[in-house]
Parts: structure tokens; C-alpha cells; sequence
């Protein structure tokens, strides 16, 4: 049976959790989408499918992912540390993808950072990139 | 010379390609972008047919209904006379303050101005610029619910959110088109093109899809929605947009240089290169600068014009 890019999604962050130093490096964790509210430790990771499209043959389907990574985080130096333990987690790396064959995971493109103020004036910065996911499977 | 020729029709090809792709990008880009919703139920980004026309709106599709109902005829609250948009009466028409149930029954049959489906539909006769927010002069309205006329709370068919943005006056924006002020769609009206720019000497032609829509203080807000923030989903619009239209470019990029080919005269075919960026503070993505390299490839270079950047 197919299936969709969520098992990608879980192979991401299946290799995010794996790598310890980055792991540790996280305080804030790792969440999808955003982080709620309640999380104020810092720094922390977001991830987010933006498109997979699919590509289908008479017998198989390969599925594009982009998906961004950021970093957010109170020091832009530690949040670009961080983003470069990201890098290396992922970037040309095999992710196990259940039920498809993974192709390739690359680094397409560095994000445009971002500079935010919660109420108090406090700085937060946003680093990040995008990647992109191909896998293959068969069409039963 | 014909060599000479041939390339600036090619070169002018390409400017017309990236021209339309440009527009076709950021018009998937407007239909992607969010939207803040006004009414509860109300389906989004579907096209269901032209509804019908009453006095002054028209719609088509419920997506442009969200548009249209979220217009608010704001009053002067010094003169003490409001706006009113009743049936058979132009917009701007005053009326003096009466009770709220009489002023319903008065005016007998509503008139539409936005519903949640087919059958359904509410009418919002008087609003009120109260400091920065709006306030509604009723707060029930006769409504039409499938074949019965029932009595409704304007508030409760707002989403909260939207409930919460009028009493503020936030979400409120001008519709440069129209001049007149509707609730949400400023970041979908901020998208918009730029090119196609044509760098001399090198061959290369690129343009730009923008969203601008910033808050007050500068905030990127249009950033925020295509990237997310740490405490808001992102809600990307742009990169999407750009992949729906991916192949669609490229073919609209092949059509446009052949069509000049055709038309031009010349023994030599020079090496043109054409790229589209899809930019939100200079985002290229890669897959359309190798789409693009391929349709080089297949314009057969010749010649010794030097190899043009991406």
C-alpha cells in the first residue's frame, strides 16, 4: 500500500533525535510547526512540510519533499551553531523511510533569518534552511 | 547582423516568458495565500458558482463572498448618523438611530451580503467606526436559514478571532482596487510581480514574485506566514505556488523562446540562459535554475557568446 509524506516527516525527525550533541543542544526540543507557548527554553527546533508533490509512473510514485528546519534561538551565533549540527544530521544523509525507498536528502537552500521581540523587548533569532526529500515506491 | 538579431529575439522571448511565469506564479501564490476568516463554516479557496447579485455586490464563488462580507461601511460616529445599505437604497444613505427589533422589521426582507452556504445568508445593515473598531448598530439580524427566517446573533457567526479583530479595528485594510475597507486579504493584495529585468551583456533575464504585507513597527509579516515563527505555524504560499506552476513555466518558457526562433532569421543559435526567482529576500530554488538549464541545452548553443549566469 502507498504512502503519503508523513512517514518522510517521521524519518526526519527520527534522524534529528539520533544525533546526541544536537540533541543536547536543544533545550527547547524539537517541534513541528511551532513551539507552544509555554516553551520558553531556548533554543529550539521547528520543522515543516511546505509541499510534496507527487511524481507517479504506470508502476511507482516518487514523492518531493521540502521541508524546513529553523532554529530559534535567543544568540544568533548558537543558533547557527545549531544550524550547522542540522546540517550535518541531515544533509546527504540516508533517512529510513518506512515503506519507500529513499533517494536522497539535500540541503537546497539557506533560510532568510528573521529577528523577533516577544512583549518585553527580548531578541529572538531565526536561522534555518530547507531541505528536500526524494523517495521512491512501488504502486501496487 | 542576422547573428545579432536572432539573439535579442531570443533574449526577447525569454523577457516574455518570465513575464507571464511571473504572473502565473503569483497568481497560485494570491489563490494560496491565508486569509482571515470572517464567518464560521465558510468554505475557503472553493469556487462554487456565481451566488446572485443583490443592489450593490455581486459574487462569484465563496471565496470572493468572504471578500465582499467582510467590506464594512464605516460611519462618522461624531454626526450620529450611520451608513445604511438597505434594499433599493445606495450605500451612504443616513439614518437616524432607532431601536434595534423595529429598525429590523422596518426594513422588511434582508438583503445578502455573505452566508456559509447556499441557502443561508445574513445581512449587516448599520456598522459603526467606534474608536479604532467597528461595532455592529444591531445585534441580531433576520436571517434566512434554508426556507425559514430566523432571528440571529450578528457575533455568532463570526469566528472568535474575527469576533476579536473588529471590536480592535485590526485585520481591517483599504482595498486599493476598490478603496473601500475589507476584513483580511492584505497580505494576499500585497503579492505582486517585478520584471521581467534584463541584465545587459550577459543574456540573463530574472524577475520577482514578492509578498510585502509588513505590520506596523516593520514586522515581516508576510514572512512569518511563509516561514512561521517559533510560536506561529507556518503557512506557506509562495514556494508552493511556485512548485504548482513549476511545469507550466517551464513549458510557457520553451513555447516563448521557440515562437521568437521561429520568427527570427539567422545561421547561429546563441547560448541563452532565463531565470525565474521565486524571491522572499532572495530565495532561489534550484530545481526551476536546473529546469531552466535544460531548456539551454535544448536551444542548441552555438557560437561564441560567453555561458550566462544563473
Amino acid at each position: 500500500m502507498a504512502t503519503t509524506s508523513a512517514v518522510i516527516k517521521q524519518s526526519v525527525v527520527a534522524q534529528l533525535r539520533s544525533n546526541a550533541s544536537l540533541k543536547a543542544a536543544l533545550s527547547g526540543g524539537i517541534h513541528e510547526g511551532f513551539a507552544p507557548a509555554k516553551v520558553q527554553t531556548y533554543p529550539l527546533l521547528t520543522y515543516n512540510v511546505v509541499t510534496a508533490p507527487y511524481a507517479d509512473t504506470w508502476d511507482s510514485r516518487m514523492i518531493v519533499a521540502l521541508v524546513d528546519v529553523f532554529i530559534h534561538a535567543e544568540n544568533p551565533v548558537v543558533a547557527n551553531n545549531v544550524d550547522q549540527l542540522v546540517l550535518t544530521t541531515l544533509d546527504r544523509v540516508a533517512l529510513s523511510v518506512t515503506g519507500q525507498t529513499h533517494l536522497i536528502c539535500y540541503r537546497v537552500t539557506d533560510l532568510p533569518g528573521a529577528v523577533t521581540e516577544n512583549a518585553e523587548g527580548k531578541k529572538f533569532y531565526q536561522v534555518g534552511g530547507s531541505y528536500e526529500i526524494w523517495t521512491d515506491q512501488p504502486l501496487s | 547582423m542576422a547573428g545579432e538579431s536572432l539573439y535579442h529575439a531570443i533574449i526577447d522571448g525569454v523577457a516574455e516568458g518570465v513575464a507571464g511565469s511571473l504572473e502565473q506564479i503569483a497568481s497560485a501564490a494570491r489563490r494560496r495565500a491565508p486569509v482571515r476568516q470572517l464567518f464560521k463554516g465558510e468554505a475557503r479557496y472553493k469556487i462554487r458558482g456565481k451566488i446572485g447579485v443583490h443592489n450593490e455586490y455581486t459574487f462569484s464563488g465563496a471565496y470572493r463572498m468572504a471578500e465582499r462580507v467582510a467590506r464594512l461601511v464605516a460611519g462618522s460616529p461624531s454626526s450620529g448618523k450611520y451608513p445604511i445599505a438597505g434594499p433599493g437604497r445606495r450605500q451612504g444613505a443616513q439614518n437616524s438611530s432607532i431601536p434595534s427589533t423595529q429598525k429590523i422589521k422596518a426594513l422588511g426582507n434582508q438583503r445578502l451580503i455573505g452566508h456559509s452556504s447556499k441557502n443561508d445568508y445574513i445581512s449587516f445593515r448599520e456598522v459603526r467606526q467606534v474608536g479604532s473598531g467597528y461595532e455592529f448598530m444591531h445585534d441580531m439580524v433576520r436571517a434566512r436559514v434554508g426556507k425559514k427566517t430566523q432571528l440571529l446573533s450578528i457575533r455568532d457567526q463570526f469566528v472568535s478571532r474575527a469576533a476579536y479583530d473588529l471590536a480592535r479595528g485590526t485585520g481591517v485594510h483599504t482595498n486599493k482596487a476598490t478603496g473601500e475597507e475589507e476584513y483580511g486579504g492584505t497580505l494576499r493584495d500585497s503579492i505582486h510581480t517585478n520584471g521581467p529585468i534584463r541584465e545587459m551583456g550577459s543574456g540573463l533575464v530574472y524577475g520577482y514574485v514578492i509578498a510585502s504585507a509588513k505590520r506596523e513597527g516593520g514586522f515581516n509579516y508576510a514572512y512569518a506566514q511563509e516561514f512561521g515563527t517559533a510560536h506561529n505555524r507556518a503557512q506557506p504560499f509562495l514556494r508552493p505556488a511556485l512548485r504548482e506552476e513549476f511545469q507550466r513555466v517551464v513549458n510557457f518558457q520553451k513555447m516563448k523562446v521557440r515562437e521568437r526562433l521561429r520568427h527570427a532569421r539567422g545561421a547561429t543559435k546563441p547560448h541563452v540562459a532565463a531565470t525565474v526567482h521565486v524571491t522572499f529576500d532572495t530565495t532561489l530554488d534550484p530545481r526551476m535554475a536546473n529546469a531552466i538549464r535544460s531548456v539551454n541545452r535544448n536551444l542548441n548553443a552555438l557560437g561564441t557568446r560567453p555561458q550566462s549566469r544563473r
